[in-house]
């Protein structure tokens, strides 16, 4: 077929396209939307959601923790909450906040109408929140996971915890690694595929680098914990041996296959987080981000290292030297790579105009954050100190400096400045600060005297401490700063509600930044853009300021109109050649209904009911088949 | 200043075209399923070495029937290849797709018979409990390539233009990639003993 | 002679060779990391408010000019203490090898939930050989001699830890690992489970007494000898083997279950309950009226005592020093 360019309307208003791309009103609209941006957003408030109640679980256990011998917990209900706290914020919020990000933004930093599998999009994210509720379903009845987020046997084998507790966490993990797999799938065809003509892969925002590398190492990493908690299941539900001693299994099976996945994991909930901020921060300091191709490369690497460190989480389980010495090394060199972006982004503020705001209050604080949590990251990996640091409360403050300093701070940040992108209003600058700085001074309260704790010797999973180990002061002090962080928290929420209902009117580009997603309304029409964008740079918004006068330069206002049913445009995967025009699904209830079976089937297996978990999988299959007919056939048969 | 093309002549690419999404759809979904076996494998290999007997503990495991098994479904990825091209090339591919979907069931069929002539169960041991989950996960990817054979037979049998060679070659290279990994099962399970 | 501490369970203060060559490591890479931390705090703070000086022109972005020389520089110099340390690192990983010492006391530890039993090794070296026995939840070591453990679990993942002297090991059930610490003077050494075994993992520590060799042989001697038989003690001593010799062993009586400490001696240890409560009749008294009370996930079940039982159990235990 034939595509021209043509002019886009000066409004950026085209109710042909509007008609074809908007959801229909009303719930069936809503359970059926393939529209990237309402999945993102669906992603981010559910993630949200969920690091409430992981924040709810972390207060309960600093009120317990706050003074030695206390009683406000049992044993069991610690054991039951700081599993949950664990499992909440890894899996329940730190991956899918990031993939709502990247859910939102991909196809606008890309110039695209959508991603390429749009209905996997939408299975993903309901098979996201069906695990949630799978997950949290028999908290309320005294069974949550009790035996750590990292699950280890035998301590989690049937012999030891007997109840429905394990089964619950096993076969949860698997089910949000369904939701994780597919997604990250659906991330890397989307690079491959729909970038806007002229997009090469040097001219894509960082935080497609990081998706994509995190998406990348999820689809390799994830089997890992989805066979040791399917192996898991079978020793404790059909009796096999893979991890109990007598019969031949070995429980460190499970650490490896655990942390195989759990090292890159950990890079994969950061990884996009420090892409958002490789792209905002610059924005804010008025300038490209300095060394953008060192930190590509800096975010590749830390992956592909990132898979080769896994043993470091087992420096104590008594393997030969040359193990430790190799995977400690490993350990240490792995810091090269954060270095890099560290001091892109530093020289990024330095040599810029920063521009004050709450968004970037939360990314310079970031940049702090992440270096006092890599320092105690290269602590742990000096294997003898780490023999005396791990499972204390130094490893506590390190996993915290770096999961909410890499992940939650540019996150809030994020929102404060995509925000007006996604609602059209601007947040309230004063409480965003108030809130700033409450978050900063309580996060930093709470968690840096657990440095200090960690080497006063305090174990870490304990419910309680013995009054007499000089605990007691630091740990009041980390519950104070705790509650103050959630002070600062509720400061966020508020601002991001009253704001949605009358914040000031944003316009097309309130930072003027320099990519894509700055030139369509706020919020975008569902078709994204009135016509494919053609790039010739990073920073299209900026090349009147940047770019010599006899340069290339990207086409905005001029491109394929591509307006005959849902359709974008696809492109070649390193140069972004034009290559096909694409047809794009439309709406459909088809993932809903699969993610109903497939939490049915996980319940039925939970529970033992064979014949309904039968029934379930056969519903699955019915519904892949009807998903994946080709629509020439639907279209012949009417089926 | 080079100004991009502004009238392009390319192909509309209804879901389902070989240059589609689709295809990296598949290529992505067998890198997440092919490090799911080499795990599985990981596993096997690991709890093997840390048993001090021989290995299987019960003596090494018969292969007759599992190499007629090697046999017939390297058979059926040859069937599948001449059924792929027929449909590419828009003639008659029921003939070679049916012989390939005959073959996979018989594979499955021999599996299943395998199992309920072995002397242990899953959870006799370590050995026992790798074997049977190990060939489980492969029969698991066999019986859903046989399903994604059937629905793409029903489908070319319906369609309106016998050139609707994108599913079948989606399933094709699936088909492929389980075979490749009966292989590595089979060496695995049968031929790795024998070596050590 | 025992000395507490402030901190009992910080490592830094190390109190034996196994320990203090990590202690240097320790404070060299926490400055580097302070050193660090303060650089890039200096250079955000700077870097935000020099331009508070600067007036603000317009708010056009500026153009790409190289800073990339940040980076190369940057990381160009934190390569430097990254590799030192890693050098160090390894150095200090081979001289916490275990010494080759064929008089090293030999010690059989296996966890449980949520308690530690030890086995001494016949100790052939010294004037006169002892024989190996078993005890639980509290051992005394001769003041620098290294000791070599050998530690196992029987039923979850443990570890073994006691910050003054040695850093964790692993205690995995089918696996024997190895470790060694030595005490360079005497104290008490606490220790504490260093792996999360479930509902009492903050409740399972234990306690490493150094002493002078001549104390320590004593000490040694007389865990062999059976407890005083006075005929007062006569019927708590069948009380005793009815209501807990089932599972508790006391050396030189009819109890000899191992499936619970073992109690020989139990009244000259320090603490209770695997460190949970101190060493007096009142807490022996809390302890067996309710155990899981005390220690909620104990293995010990209520004995169900009436008082008199009760009373007489302890004037028999208090008299097992």
């Amino acid at each position: 077929m034939i595509i021209e360019a043509v002019d886009a309307p000066p409004s950026g208003d085209n109710p042909k396209l509007q008609k074809i791309w908007e959801t229909r009103p009303g719930l069936s609209g809503w359970l059926s939307t393939v529209d990237h941006k309402s999945i993102g957003i669906r992603y981010i408030v559910t993630a949200f959601f969920f690091m409430v109640i992981g924040g709810l679980e972390a207060l309960v256990m600093r009120v317990q923790l706050a003074q030695g011998a206390q009683n406000f917990l049992t044993p069991e209900q610690y054991n039951q909450v700081f599993s949950m706290h664990g499992i909440t914020m890894v899996f329940l919020y730190a991956m899918p906040v990031l993939s709502g990000f990247s859910n939102y933004l991909w196809p606008l930093l890309l110039g695209a109408r959508d991603m390429a599998f749009p209905r996997l999009n939408a299975f993903s994210y309901w098979l996201y929140l069906f695990a949630g509720l799978f997950i949290y379903s028999t908290m309320p009845f005294g069974q949550a996971p009790d035996a750590g987020w990292f699950n280890y046997v035998p301590l989690a084998a049937k012999t030891y915890d007997f109840g429905l507790n394990i089964d619950v966490f096993t076969l949860g993990v698997i089910f949000i690694g369904l939701s994780t797999t597919g997604g990250a799938i659906n991330f890397v065809v989307t690079l491959m595929r729909v970038r806007a003509p002229g997009m090469s892969i040097n001219r894509m925002p960082i935080i497609i680098w990081g998706t994509l590398t995190a998406s990348l190492g999820n689809i390799f990493a994830v089997p890992a914990v989805s066979l040791a908690c399917a192996l898991l299941w079978f020793d404790r539900n059909l009796g096999t041996r893979f991890f109990s001693v007598d019969g031949g299994g070995q429980p460190l099976l499970w650490q490896h296959l655990f942390w195989i996945f759990g090292h890159p994991w950990v890079y994969a909930i950061v990884l996009p987080s420090m892409g958002m901020v490789s792209d905002a921060l610059p924005t804010l300091c008025r300038r490209p981000l300095v060394g953008y191709t060192a930190v590509a490369l800096a975010t590749v690497s830390t992956m592909v290292v990132g898979f080769g460190v896994w043993v470091h989480h087992m420096f104590a389980t008594g393997l030969p030297p040359i193990g430790l010495s190799f995977f400690g090394a490993a350990s240490m060199v792995i810091v090269i790579p954060s270095a890099v972006s560290v001091f892109a982004w530093i020289a990024t503020i330095w040599t810029g105009r920063p521009t004050l705001n709450t968004a970037f209050l939360h990314f310079a604080s970031f940049v702090l954050l992440f270096v006092i949590g890599g320092v105690s990251g290269f602590m742990t990996a000096a294997v003898p100190l780490d023999w005396q640091l791990t499972d204390t409360y130094f490893v506590v403050a390190h996993i915290h400096y770096v999961l909410l300093g890499i992940n939650v701070f540019p996150v809030l940040g994020g929102v404060y400045f995509w925000f007006p992108k996604m609602t059209g209003r601007m947040m309230n600058e004063k409480l965003g600060k108030v809130g700033f700085w409450f978050t900063f001074a309580g996060f930093n309260i709470a968690f840096f005297p657990m440095h200090i704790v960690g080497l006063l010797g305090m174990p870490r999973r304990v419910y309680s401490y013995a009054t007499d180990l000089g605990l007691n002061d630091l740990n009041l002090a980390i519950t104070l700063g705790a509650f103050v962080l959630a002070i600062g928290l509720l400061l966020f929420f508020w601002n991001v509600v009253s704001s949605a209902r009358d914040g000031a009117e944003a316009g097309k580009n309130p930072w003027s930044g320099p990519t894509l997603e700055w030139a369509v309304a706020s919020p975008p029409p569902p078709y994204n853009f009135a016509v494919i964008p053609t790039i010739a740079s990073r920073h299209p918004l900026w090349e009147p300021y940047l770019a010599d006068a006899d340069a290339p330069r990207s086409m905005i206002d001029r491109g394929f109109l591509l307006d005959d049913g849902r359709q974008t445009l696809a492109t070649s995967i390193l140069d972004a050649e034009p290559q096909a025009v694409l047809s794009m699904p439309d709406d459909t209830l088809v993932p809903f209904l699969i993610s109903l079976a497939v939490a049915a089937l996980f319940a039925a297996l939970l529970l033992h009911g064979w014949i309904c978990a039968a029934l379930a999988m056969l519903a699955i299959i019915m519904l892949a088949i009807r998903w994946l007919n080709p629509p020439q056939i639907r279209a012949a048969h009417g089926s | 200043m080079a100004h991009k093309p502004l009238r392009l002549e390319i192909p509309l690419i209804a879901r389902g075209h070989p240059h589609g999404s689709g295809w990296w759809g598949m290529i992505m979904l067998i890198a997440t399923e092919s490090a799911l076996f080499v795990y599985l494998l990981f596993s096997y290999y690991y709890l093997a070495a840390q048993i001090p007997t021989r290995w299987p503990p019960g003596g090494p495991l018969d292969a007759k029937l599992s190499i007629l098994n090697t046999v017939i479904l390297l058979s059926s990825s040859f069937t599948l290849v001449r059924a792929e091209r027929a449909a590419v090339g828009g003639k008659n591919p029921f003939a070679w797709l049916i012989t390939t979907i005959l073959l996979g069931t018989t594979f499955v069929g021999i599996q299943a018979a395998e199992w309920t002539n072995k002397a242990f169960t899953p959870s006799s041991d370590s050995f026992g409990s790798l074997y049977y989950v190990i060939t489980g996960f492969h029969m698991a990817h066999v019986v859903v390539g046989l399903l994604m054979l059937c629905t793409v037979l029903t489908w070319l049998w319906r369609a309106d233009r016998p050139d609707q060679s994108l599913p079948i070659r989606l399933a094709s290279v699936y088909w492929h990639f389980v075979d490749a990994v009966w292989l590595a099962v089979f060496f695995s399970i049968f031929i790795f003993p024998t070596l050590v | 002679m025992v000395t507490s501490s402030t901190y009992p369970l910080s490592y830094l203060t190390a109190a034996g060779p196994a320990a203090r060559p990590v202690l240097l490591l320790n404070w060299g890479l926490i400055t580097i990391s302070s050193i660090v931390i303060l650089i890039v705090a200096a250079l955000i703070i700077g870097a935000i408010f020099r331009h508070r000086t600067q007036s603000e022109e317009t708010d056009a972005p500026m153009s790409e000019g190289g800073a990339t020389s940040w980076i190369t520089i940057g990381v160009g110099i934190s390569i430097v203490p990254l590799f030192a340390s890693m050098v160090w690192m390894l150095l200090v990983l081979r001289s916490l090898r275990e010494p080759d010492d064929p008089t090293m006391l030999r010690i059989d530890v296996t966890a449980q939930m949520f308690w530690w039993s030890f086995h001494y090794d016949d100790d052939p070296s010294g004037p006169a050989p002892l024989k190996g026995f078993t005890t639980a939840n509290e051992i005394h070591i001769p003041v620098g001699r290294p000791v070599h453990l050998r530690v196992t679990s029987a039923d979850v993942i443990h570890s073994f830890w006691v910050p003054k002297l040695v850093g964790r090991m692993d205690m995995i059930p089918g696996q024997i690992n190895e470790t060694w610490l030595q005490a360079d003077r005497p104290g008490l050494y606490r220790g504490q489970c260093g792996e999360f075994c479930g509902l009492e993992h903050a409740g399972m520590g234990f306690d490493v007494i150094a002493e002078t060799p001549d104390d320590y042989l004593a000490w040694r001697r007389h865990q062999l000898e059976a407890p005083d038989q006075t005929p007062a003690l006569q019927s708590a001593m069948s009380l005793f083997d009815k209501n807990c010799g089932s599972c508790h062993a006391v050396r030189g009586t009819m109890a000899a279950a191992p499936i619970a400490p073992d109690l020989s001696h139990v009244a000259s240890r320090l603490r209770i309950g695997s460190g949970v409560l101190a060493n007096t009749e009142a807490s022996l008294r809390l302890w067996l009226k309710d155990p899981d009370a005390v220690k909620p996930g104990t293995s010990m079940p209520r004995p169900a005592l009436s008082e008199d039982t009760l009373s007489a159990i302890i004037s028999y235990v208090d008299s097992l020093k």
